[in-house]
């Protein structure tokens, strides 16, 4: 029970927090690493997916590139992509808020 | 490596062709970062197992190629609800008219057997069933499927307050408690009806009037079905006569409803056993007129057939009703 609500509460965080984190080029292993250490960890099985649904709605865009003798594909946001995440951002923003204001309520 | 190979091989046979490459291409760059990342941590290659406990956090193959999929369902979130409330209101109306249809057939096939006929209906209603539900499916596919390229008007799914029904101000009649007065009448004169039930077996005269002299004229005896009947008879009205005591008591009103499918179900029997006989009175001595008994039989015969058929859709209407109040749909406004 708790598993299906705490799923359902970071499915539409980590889509924030991706875009977010792509306003730097990535690629898939790094922007894991780096979404871990910032205390949000996300299993590969979802992130690869997730970035290629999203580079297919037009917010992020990708390039194959050769790195340390290997080729990796960076994912970046896109311009689309930029207005997007404001927009989210602001949502977010309004909810963090808005939940604040209820959670303080019932202290 | 060779095992990273195989993971990779196994992952890209679910995928799609024309990413598939692609697809691999990434998953073994991502891989590869991730092994070499902890190929240093630990100073040394990966062995085996450790390979393999890297590809297993990873996911198995075929749930990780499902993932790179477009979500792929026939009828989505926003329409399936509609969808089932469809099914629930239309199959059981499909059921209904199977069981008016199987019962108009029986009615006019004069040679077939109630048996079969009820065996026949049984036996072939999954195939209106299962047509109904195919269709209605196809039909909420093509709705979704219009939705996802949003080629339904943008009104689709409007709805008007002002359309919803009007608050009910009292319980439906079946579901309001009869008063005490009421109740008390009603067991009187079930009781007093049980009582003739079973006293005019040895006096046929308060049933048949004066009809029981010409009977014994034309020297004819009420068939063997009747005691089977009257033994059906005598049960549905001790039923019916428990329903009426338990209506005194508060507690158990829950069981009314079931306990009328009960005796709703009694007399269907009793009235197929009364359409599935074919002789109801017999000769009861050598002037007795068999030719016309034969014909006198055989239009009792179809009588009790056509109240067969009205019986039944009866009990179909309640029994619909009961499950209706057993499981409410849901309340929606559309």
């Amino acid at each position: 029970m708790f598993d299906s609500l705490r799923l359902e509460l970071r499915r539409g965080c980590l889509i924030l927090a991706v875009l977010a984190q792509l306003r730097d080029e990535h690629y898939g292993y790094t922007l894991r690493k780096a979404l871990a250490d910032e205390g949000l960890a996300i299993e590969e099985s979802t992130l690869y997916p997730l970035l290629r649904r999203l580079e297919t709605q037009g917010l992020l865009t990708s390039e194959w590139r050769e790195e340390e003798k290997r080729n990796k594909r960076f994912y970046r946001l896109s311009k689309d992509g930029e207005a997007v995440l404001e927009l989210l951002l602001a949502e977010w923003n309004g909810i963090n808020e808005s939940l604040h204001k209820i959670l303080k309520h019932e202290e | 490596m060779d095992l990273l190979e195989r993971y990779l091989q196994a992952v890209g046979q679910y995928l799609p062709a024309e990413t598939k490459d692609d697809t691999i291409a990434e998953l073994r760059s991502n891989l590869m970062e991730q092994i070499d990342a902890r190929e240093e941590d630990l100073g040394r290659s990966l062995t085996a197992g450790e390979l393999g406990d890297v590809l297993r956090t990873h996911g198995k193959p075929e749930a990780v190629a499902l993932r790179y999929l477009p979500q792929r369902s026939l009828i989505g979130p926003a329409v399936f609800p509609f969808y089932t409330l469809t099914l629930r209101r239309v199959l059981p109306i499909v059921v209904f008219w199977s069981a008016v249809a199987s019962a108009i057939l029986f009615v006019v096939s004069r040679h077939e057997s109630l048996a079969k006929a009820l065996v026949g209906f049984a036996l072939g209603l999954w195939q209106p069933l299962l047509i109904s539900a195919a269709i209605i499916t196809a039909i909420f596919a093509t709705i979704e499927w219009a939705r996802q390229r949003g080629k339904l008007p943008e009104n689709w799914n409007e709805w008007d307050p002002a359309k919803l029904p009007a608050v009910k101000t009292q319980a439906s009649p079946d579901c309001s408690p009869r008063s005490m007065a009421k109740r008390v009448i009603d067991l009187c004169a079930h009781c007093l009806w049980m009582a003739y039930v079973l006293w005019v077996p040895w006096h046929p005269f308060w049933i048949m009037g004066p009809g029981v002299f010409y009977m014994d004229s034309l020297n004819v005896a009420l068939g063997p079905v009747w005691h089977t009947f009257y033994a059906l008879l005598i049960t549905l009205l001790v039923v019916q006569l428990v329903m009426r005591l338990l209506a005194f008591v508060p507690a158990a009103q829950r069981l009314l409803m079931p306990m009328k499918v009960v005796t709703d179900l009694l007399g269907l029997v009793a009235s197929g056993i009364l359409a599935a006989s074919s002789t109801y009175f017999v000769a009861a001595g050598a002037a007795a007129n068999v030719p016309r008994i034969a014909t006198v039989n055989q239009s009792v015969g179809l009588a009790f057939r056509i109240v067969f058929v009205i019986v039944l859709i009866g009990f179909v209407k309640d029994l619909w009703q009961y499950v209706k109040r057993t499981k409410p749909l849901r309340q929606m406004a559309f």
